[in-house]
């Protein structure tokens, strides 16, 4: 079985695309075989909904009169990045509101901007001929932006860590809180709903694929950061976190029902971030990885007391045993938290799949495919000596 | 008939002193389960499970506020901001109630508000912040 994604489009076009989500495929892959889903299914969606630290958005504010070139900026009294040309800024999710305003960061700006909220914005200069403006504040929105993209260095990571704790303290960590001996254990993934589990080689994910982001559509603009391709594979999918995607996206386009500002207690600000990746079945190969089940998809079990990146794996779980509320770990039964969201995952395969029934969205051909390989380098102190 | 009831009190630094428990149990024949106690320079909390049968419950409610203590029946006292949760999870594992639990169909987080015992765990965990207190 061969499949193109010009058939697919024009199906889509036409309005007789097969769409299953990546939940749904999996029981007419258990019924029917991998050959006949194949053969019948053209897109199976998937979908993530959880806190992605690593992302922000670029926003050019437009030129006042007379000019500045903004060597400072704030919005909200969160600092943004203005080390670009003079009303360009990149607001990070994590980056927090000076003064006391633990629980409002960039994450929470970028949302009351989405939800069309007037955010105030104040920025400092030392003007220059070009630029005699040495400060300015005022109040901006998303439509009084001119250019307003989110782009995340790195999301929807592949796998992630299930998190515990064995000291005798409550740690507050960016796996949530984790109680002290064993008492808990928290996870971060969709599993057989999430983009790269399902397509865990990125044989159809790559730079350019068109995508789900926050409610709008945007685009895989690169590998992520931190793009990992070492960890040992069981049932195909690696366990530990592996592959990232970085991505593109107009905020104008997006929803605050799939982006949320998240205060992650004693740890800080980050941002949920929802995506959904359409998975081209382009062959019985592709259709076979979008068939993984919870039970077939493992993550390491890892000690956050241990303050030091040696953190050695203590055990592997599965997700079907994460989601069923309890795990067996170390001859006791641990609780369980998931830190993202499996409903709202769901309903972006949904959405997803909707966009694609009614002809609103089409499928893209990568326009490279993202490494095959990548490995992740500890930062280790180092002299210049040691370096040239 | 007897009934099960959570309530929350609030003490003075003067009626911080008494010892109510006692007086519940031995004068009024009620069944308390300390839920949780604090007792600080302000005055104190505490949370209680109580059971006992109604008539003695109104007499011990009655008792309770002359001495001047605050009591409220704790069942809206921790509420979830519909929209802001993404049912996540993140509280499932932190509460000491289990006033919360994943609906095995959809995977949404169910909140039982019944079984809160307003610790504020979830307050704390609940990182798009969907969890309230609302005390008086």
């Amino acid at each position: 079985m061969k499949r193109t994604y010009e058939e697919i489009n024009e199906k889509i076009r036409s309005g007789d695309a097969v769409v299953m989500t990546a939940e749904e495929v999996i029981s007419l892959v258990e019924s029917q075989g991998v050959e006949k889903a194949a053969a019948e299914v053209d897109v199976v969606t998937t979908g993530t909904f959880g806190a992605m630290c690593s992302s922000g958005a670029f926003l050019n504010f437009g030129h006042s009169d007379p000019p500045i070139k903004m060597g400072k900026v704030w919005l909200n009294d969160v600092p943004a990045y203005t080390g670009i040309a003079a009303v360009d800024c990149y607001i990070g999710a994590t980056e927090m509101m000076e003064g006391d305003g633990q629980d409002y960061g960039g994450a929470h700006v970028i949302e009351d901007l989405i939800a069309g909220k007037a955010v105030k914005m104040r920025a400092q200069s030392d003007g220059t001929d070009c630029y005699p403006r040495k400060e300015i504040e005022s109040f901006v929105s998303l439509d009084t932006l001119n250019e307003a993209y989110m782009f995340n260095p790195r999301n929807a990571y592949q796998n992630y860590a299930v998190g515990v704790n064995s000291s005798n303290k409550t740690l507050y960590t960016y796996m949530g809180k984790l109680l002290p001996r064993f008492g808990n254990a928290t996870y971060s993934s969709a599993g057989q709903l999430s983009p790269l589990m399902n397509d865990p080689h990125c044989e159809t994910i790559g730079l350019g694929t068109r995508i789900f982001l926050g409610g709008g559509q945007g685009y895989v603009s690169w590998q992520g950061t931190q793009y990992n391709t070492t960890h040992p594979e069981k049932n195909g999918v690696p366990v530990g976190n592996s592959r990232t995607l970085a991505v593109i996206g107009d905020l104008k386009g997006m929803n605050t029902d799939y982006i949320r500002a998240l205060s992650v207690h004693n740890y800080g600000i980050s941002i949920a971030v929802g995506i959904g990746v359409p998975i081209p079945i382009l062959n019985e190969d592709i259709m076979r990885g979008c068939a993984v089940r919870d039970e077939d998809i493992f993550a390491p079990v890892i000690d956050y007391s241990v303050q030091s990146r040696r953190r050695k794996t203590m055990a592997e779980v599965s997700y079907a045993e994460l989601r069923s509320g309890s795990v067996e770990l170390f001859d006791r039964k641990v609780k369980t938290s998931s830190l993202s969201s499996y409903p709202k995952a769901k309903a972006i395969a949904n959405e997803l799949k909707r966009w694609m029934v009614e002809g609103e969205f089409e499928m893209t051909r990568p326009v490279a495919p993202l490494p095959s390989s990548g490995k992740v380098k500890p930062l280790n102190i180092s002299t210049r000596e040691e370096l040239e | 008939m007897s009934v099960h009831r959570k309530y929350l009190l609030a003490f003075t630094p003067e009626s911080a002193k008494l010892p109510v428990i006692a007086v519940l149990v031995q004068k009024f024949g009620i069944i308390p389960n300390i839920m949780q106690a604090k007792v600080n320079e302000k005055g104190g909390r505490l949370v209680l499970d109580i059971e006992g049968d109604k008539e003695s419950l109104e007499k011990a409610r009655a008792y309770i506020q002359e001495q001047g203590i605050d009591m409220r029946e704790l069942d809206k006292h921790v509420s979830r901001d519909e929209w802001r949760c993404i049912h996540c999870g993140a509280c499932v594992s932190i509460c000491p109630a289990e006033a919360f639990h994943i609906d095995p169909g959809s995977y949404e987080v169910v909140f039982t508000p019944e079984k809160c015992i307003a610790c504020e765990a979830c307050i704390i965990a609940c990182s798009p912040k969907a969890m309230k207190l609302e005390l008086w």
